[in-house]
């Protein structure tokens, strides 16, 4: 080996030894970055967790409060359909009465008018 | 004509008025002159003179909670409740042809194999019709393989849709039709008339206490809890009443609420008497109190207590409301202690006339809803149903036994293979 060839391959061994050191402490540094940024994907993953619980928890209201008003309302409704059959069955009976008073004839044998459907 | 009545349960076997109906219409067919034959299960009581030639043959299985038993167990009690009992089929055919009914009004068939007595009525070309007082398609049908249903041609949301039906209320028919089962449009739509027939009104007592009166099974969906609770409250403003509460169920639950409430000498417990003994309690009080549930299919009660001029304190949405007006025959509450407390007090303060409200009541049942009409509505109907072709979705099948125990046994083979699948326990 010539004098100019040992003068270079001098620095390329330092130069090599110091990149080898230098990849190294990258490389050991990564576990503690990869680390860091599993703790940070993790704290977001929660964060969305718990956005995700609050708007589950949302929709759970809304829709039982959803389902109470349309118990209520059909609650409600029946009620009024009730109070409505009610009152047309009544007129029904009065109809059929006054139509046998204003004929004057025998009353049939009649029956309760059934409620057409 | 001659009328045969089926009933899985017949008085003095049975508290609710779906067998009491029964009763009553074999009571009012016979009087007319009718020859009514009743088919119902045996009993372990005396049995005393019934309305009817009754024959109590016909086996009833689990009728009420199911047994605390293996779950394939508990489908084969099942199926025999509401699909078929072989022997009551066979039973039913015999007594089709020995009786020979111009028509066959069918009850609550839920215990007896009902769908297999359904088959031999279409099989036999019977002039039939249901008489509803409960969800009896849906008991039938509900829970059992569509396999085993299959075996009797029956798909459930279609097999009811030629029967006609007398039903006792809207708020039963919505209740089955939601449910995705069809009925027939040959529906007619009345109340059970109440027979008073030899009942006398007893005066009311001048002693300044109002009477309430309560009468049903004592559970939780007839309201009995909401009742005590509202009687607390109302004792709070006008302590002179009394609640005379008739009727047998968690009586000892009941007692220890009313006792926690501080109601002793205010609510008085019955138990279960005689019916001459309610009419007598209903006609010496003032309003009879009913927070029944919502899905209440009628309430013979309530309309029995208006029939004696007892104001009726009603859920507005029970099959009873549909009867009678709010402020008219009854008061209307939404099914709440609160609600039932603020009615009582209304009758207590003098607010709500309760007088005028009873006779108008009594009026009304003794004119327009009479048992005289009800058993007038009933008659039409089933000679109207007499005179026209039978009820058969297949008019030419087999009626004899050896086909009604094949197809039984059919049945039973698929519900077991369905079981052994399934891996049940």
């Amino acid at each position: 080996m010539s004098t100019t060839s040992r003068l270079v391959a001098r620095p390329k061994a330092w130069l090599r030894a110091k990149i080898q050191a230098s990849a190294l402490e990258a490389v050991a540094e990564l576990p503690a970055q990869v680390a860091g940024m599993s703790a940070s994907v993790a704290g977001m993953s929660a964060s969305v967790d718990d956005m995700s619980a609050s708007v589950d928890d949302r929709l759970g209201a809304l829709a039982a409060q959803m389902e109470e008003e349309r118990a209520r309302s059909q609650s409600e409704f029946r009620a009024l359909r009730n109070e409505v059959l009610a009152l047309t069955r009544r007129l029904n009976h009065l109809e059929d009465a006054a139509s046998l008073d204003i004929s004057g004839q025998t009353a049939p044998s009649c029956a309760p008018p059934a409620t057409a459907r | 004509m001659r009328v045969m009545l089926i009933s899985n349960l017949y008085p003095p076997k049975g508290l609710g008025g779906y067998e009491i109906a029964a009763f009553d219409l074999a009571s009012g067919l016979s009087l007319r002159g009718h020859e009514v034959r009743v088919l119902t299960s045996p009993m372990d009581q005396v049995q005393p003179a019934s309305a009817g030639d009754v024959h109590r043959v016909l086996g009833l299985k689990t009728h009420g909670p199911t047994p605390d038993t293996t779950l394939s167990v508990a489908r084969f009690l099942h199926y025999e409740a509401a699909v078929s009992q072989v022997d009551n089929s066979l039973i039913l055919r015999q007594q089709l042809r020995e009786f020979e009914p111009d028509h066959v009004m069918v009850f609550n068939l839920v215990g007896l194999g009902g769908i297999g007595l359904i088959d031999v009525l279409r099989r036999t070309q019977t002039s039939w019709s249901m008489n509803l007082g409960d969800t009896v398609p849906l008991g039938l049908t509900a829970g059992i393989d569509p396999g085993v249903l299959d075996v009797f041609g029956v798909d459930p949301l279609n097999y009811f849709n030629d029967v006609p039906f007398i039903s006792v209320s809207s708020t039963l028919t919505d209740e089955i039709e939601s449910s995705g089962v069809r009925l027939s449009r040959d529906l007619l739509f009345i109340p059970r008339g109440i027979d008073l027939t030899g009942v006398t009104h007893a005066r009311r007592p001048d002693d300044g206490i109002t009477r309430f009166v309560f009468v049903g099974s004592l559970h939780e969906n007839k309201g009995v809890g909401l009742l005590l609770e509202a009687v607390a409250m109302a004792r709070e403003h006008y302590p002179r009443f009394q609640v005379d509460v008739f009727g047998r169920g968690e009586d000892a639950k009941y007692k220890t609420l009313a006792n926690q409430l501080g109601l002793d000498g205010i609510v008085f417990f019955h138990g279960f008497v005689d019916r001459q003994r309610i009419l007598a309690a209903l006609s010496a009080a003032d309003a009879f109190l009913f927070p029944t549930s919502e899905r209440e299919p009628l309430g013979q009660a309530p309309l029995q207590a208006a029939a004696m001029g007892c104001v009726p304190v009603l859920t507005e949405q029970s099959g009873a409301a549909e009867w009678l007006s709010d402020g008219a025959h009854c008061i209307k509450i939404r099914r709440t202690a609160e609600a039932l407390a603020t009615a009582m007090i209304s009758i207590l303060s003098g607010e709500t006339d309760v007088a005028a409200l009873g006779h108008r009541a009594q009026r009304y049942m003794s004119r327009s809803l009479s048992y005289d009409r009800y058993l007038d509505a009933v008659e039409a109907f089933i000679e109207r149903l007499s005179s026209r072709p039978a009820i058969s979705s297949a008019p030419a099948i087999s009626a004899g036994a050896d086909e009604i125990v094949a197809l039984d046994a059919r049945a039973q083979t698929v519900l077991h293979t369905v079981l052994r699948t399934e891996g049940n326990p």
